[in-house]
């Protein structure tokens, strides 16, 4: 899973990516300006969308991780059981 | 193919002496230019467009390396966990990256497929130039010197036919772009956050115990809830993200301001307490029509003020698109139910027409509007005439827009970075707008609604620092007596009546220009009125009639006309749906006509 966050997270640079299209790059018309505008939002949302997976997988392999020590203590008997 | 002279201007512009002959001859003819249309498609920008999405293939790669790695742990967690719960919650992280990959690439691909159609389109652009201009060269020069002013009225049936021609098929290649375009935008339309947005969050998996409770739910509702009945539950408003126990979660982003209003509403001031009960009313009732309300701005009313508040239906810190709704006079902070039906009515429009993107709308009441006292608390009689006389000209609306573009700085701090701004207004409410757009307000869209006009200092849409004139729109109803020129004269007319002469700006119209005139260089909404037009015609009994009947009908009709201007009317049907489409920037399905 550790490894799966990375692959996530990319090169793993902290690049910053940022639209070069303006509003008139794709000319004067609605559509134009439309995809302009979309484009600019949709490939930065998609880099943030791939590291918020990265992120919730890695706050899910460090919950794992933590129950399975708490096992791994429970079994070992440092934990009191239950009268 | 043969290649045209060029002058090297923008856009692959074309001057060549061939050209220019058909260009000229266009003109002649009142028609438009084609190597204006060609300097359009030849100034897309298919290559910059196609190296961006390479950035989303790389997001793509990611989430597909991700999402493969998962893969292999889902056996390894079924193997050491007898619990189901861990091996469900990786099998979802790895079903929302496919999910969100499968979105990203349909979108790379779909903008490879409009690059690719705007590359062949420009080639074929150059291709058709350089026929054109083969084919003029090749005519006899009499021929091309006829049609050139002062040559012959009646050109050269080959000059006129390469003209055609060319228009034609110039014609034929914009729609290919345009086609290409739009199919583009609707892919667009999807976003591809919404798989890994709408899982639950990590805080499910109870700590230490990964086998209970790790299923998929509902998402925790931003807003803490308000009890309207009781003031002290205020103070515990909105929250912008999940509590717990251990984590109060950050804080409310309008907890300043519900603070505030829970002590008004113990004031002893009759004026402050009766606008902070409105105030709180208008709360409840936005909570209502958006499940979070959250109280963006508040200042105590008094005997001289109205004072101001601003309510957002629905969660600006997690907003995709906020849309300002300014209204216009005899509005009051006090009394914002109208406003907040059509910041409703807005919202939902907008989610109906992109239902994966999340729309707040704020209703901001937040400028000194003329005739406030009408629908708000009462004031001192001196306060009344002062807001009576505001009515009559723009200077509310100029200062209200100074305040308006530094409440939307604020706005911008607690929505997410990338959300979409756009104001709009309605009436006085535009007129603050444009004002607003004047004084350098960052928006991404204005609409300007029943507008009396754009102010004083805004002669043209170019006049807004921040705000390209194709990002302004106008909805003005032909019946609706307040965008006509009229209204201009009637409040001139009164003004000196009462108040003296007054020194207007350039245009001498007390509202400024109308923006819905072509002039004014604005995109001008495709849209007609919701209200049925009725006219009267009186008839009175004796020799009066002659005179008085034309005129109480005149009246009359003004009266009826005026049904048509209100913002509920601007925000419903049609026109109703473009604002949304301008909110959401869906600009491809506005409606649009030639400026008055």
């Amino acid at each position: 899973m550790d490894q799966a966050a990375d692959a996530l997270r990319g090169d793993g640079t902290c690049e910053v990516f940022r639209s070069p299209l303006s509003d008139a790059s794709l000319g004067p018309s609605a559509a134009g300006r439309e995809v302009a505008a979309a484009a600019g939002r949709r490939v930065t949302e998609a880099v943030d969308d791939a590291r918020a997976l990265a992120l919730r997988v890695a706050m899910a392999a460090e919950k794992i991780r933590l129950a399975a020590e708490q096992f791994e203590r429970a079994e070992a008997g440092q934990f009191p059981r239950p009268r | 193919m043969s290649t045209p002279q060029t002058s090297g201007s923008p856009g692959g512009g074309r001057r060549s002496d061939g050209l220019s002959v058909l260009r000229l001859m266009a003109g002649l003819q009142g028609l438009p230019d084609p190597l204006v249309a060609a300097d359009e498609l030849l100034a897309i920008d298919a290559d910059t467009l196609a190296g961006w999405f390479a950035v989303a293939r790389r997001a793509a790669v990611w989430l597909w390396r991700g999402s493969d790695v998962l893969a292999d742990a889902i056996p390894v967690l079924a193997a050491a966990w007898s619990s189901p719960a861990p091996q469900a919650w990786i099998t979802a992280l790895r079903e929302a990256g496919l999910e969100s990959r499968t979105v990203v690439v349909g979108q790379a691909d779909a903008a490879d497929l409009a690059c690719s159609t705007l590359t062949q389109v420009k080639a074929s652009v150059e291709e058709e130039l350089g026929t054109a201009e083969a084919a003029v060269a090749a005519l006899h020069p009499a021929d091309v010197g006829a049609a050139l002013p002062g040559g012959s009225p009646s050109p050269s049936p080959e000059l006129q036919h390469i003209l055609t021609e060319l228009t034609a098929r110039l014609d034929e290649l914009r729609a290919r772009a345009m086609e290409a375009l739009q199919s583009l935008a609707l892919s667009l339309r999807a976003d591809p956050r919404d798989p890994i947005e709408s899982l639950p969050t990590v805080a499910s998996l109870p700590n230490g115990d990964p086998g209970a409770g790790a299923g998929p739910g509902p998402r925790f509702p931003a807003s803490g809830g308000l009890a309207p009945t009781d003031p002290s539950a205020v103070v515990s408003g909105p929250m912008t993200s999940r509590p717990t126990p251990a984590d109060p979660g950050p804080m409310p982003i309008d907890v300043g301001n519900l603070e505030r209003l829970r002590l008004d509403l113990q004031s002893e001031d009759d004026t402050t307490r009766e606008m902070a009960q409105g105030v709180l009313a208008s709360l409840t009732q936005a909570e209502q029509a958006g499940g979070v309300a959250q109280l963006l701005v508040y200042e105590s009313a008094d005997s001289w003020s109205q004072g101001r508040a601003a309510i957002s239906v629905g969660d600006i810190s997690t907003a995709d698109n906020v849309a300002t709704l300014v209204p216009g006079i005899t509005s009051a902070p006090a009394q914002m139910a109208d406003g907040l039906n059509d910041a409703a009515a807005l919202r939902a429009e907008a989610s109906r027409q992109s239902p994966g993107e999340s729309t707040a709308v704020v209703a901001w009441y937040g400028y000194d509007i003329p005739l406030g006292f009408k629908g708000g608390v009462s004031t001192n009689p001196l306060a009344k005439v002062d807001s009576t006389l505001d009515a009559l000209d723009d200077d509310n609306a100029g200062e209200g827009g100074v305040v308006l573009a530094r409440d939307i700085d604020r706005f911008r701090q607690w929505a997410p970075v990338g959300a979409r701004f756009t104001a709009l207004g309605f009436s006085m409410g535009s007129t603050t707008v444009s004002s607003a757009a004047a004084r350098g307000a960052r928006l991404d869209d204005a609409v300007l609604m029943g507008s009396p006009g754009a102010g004083q200092g805004v002669s043209t849409a170019d006049g807004y620092p921040h705000l390209p004139a194709d990002h302004t729109y106008v909805i003005a109803f032909d019946q609706d007596p307040v965008t006509q020129t009229r209204t201009d004269l009637a409040a001139t007319a009164t003004s000196t009546l009462l108040a003296g002469p007054r020194i207007s700006g350039a245009d001498g119209e007390p509202f400024g220009v109308d923006p819905a005139l072509a002039d004014f260089g604005a995109q001008v909404v495709d849209a007609t009125t919701n209200v049925p037009e009725v006219r009267m015609s009186l008839s009175l009994p004796g020799p009066i009639e002659v005179l008085a009947d034309p005129v109480e009908s005149a009246v009359v009709n003004q009266w009826l006309a005026l049904s048509h201007h209100s913002e509920t009317n601007y925000l419903s049907g049609r026109s109703k749906e473009a604002a949304a489409a301008v909110v959401i920037g869906h600009y491809a399905d506005v409606p649009i006509k030639p400026g008055r």
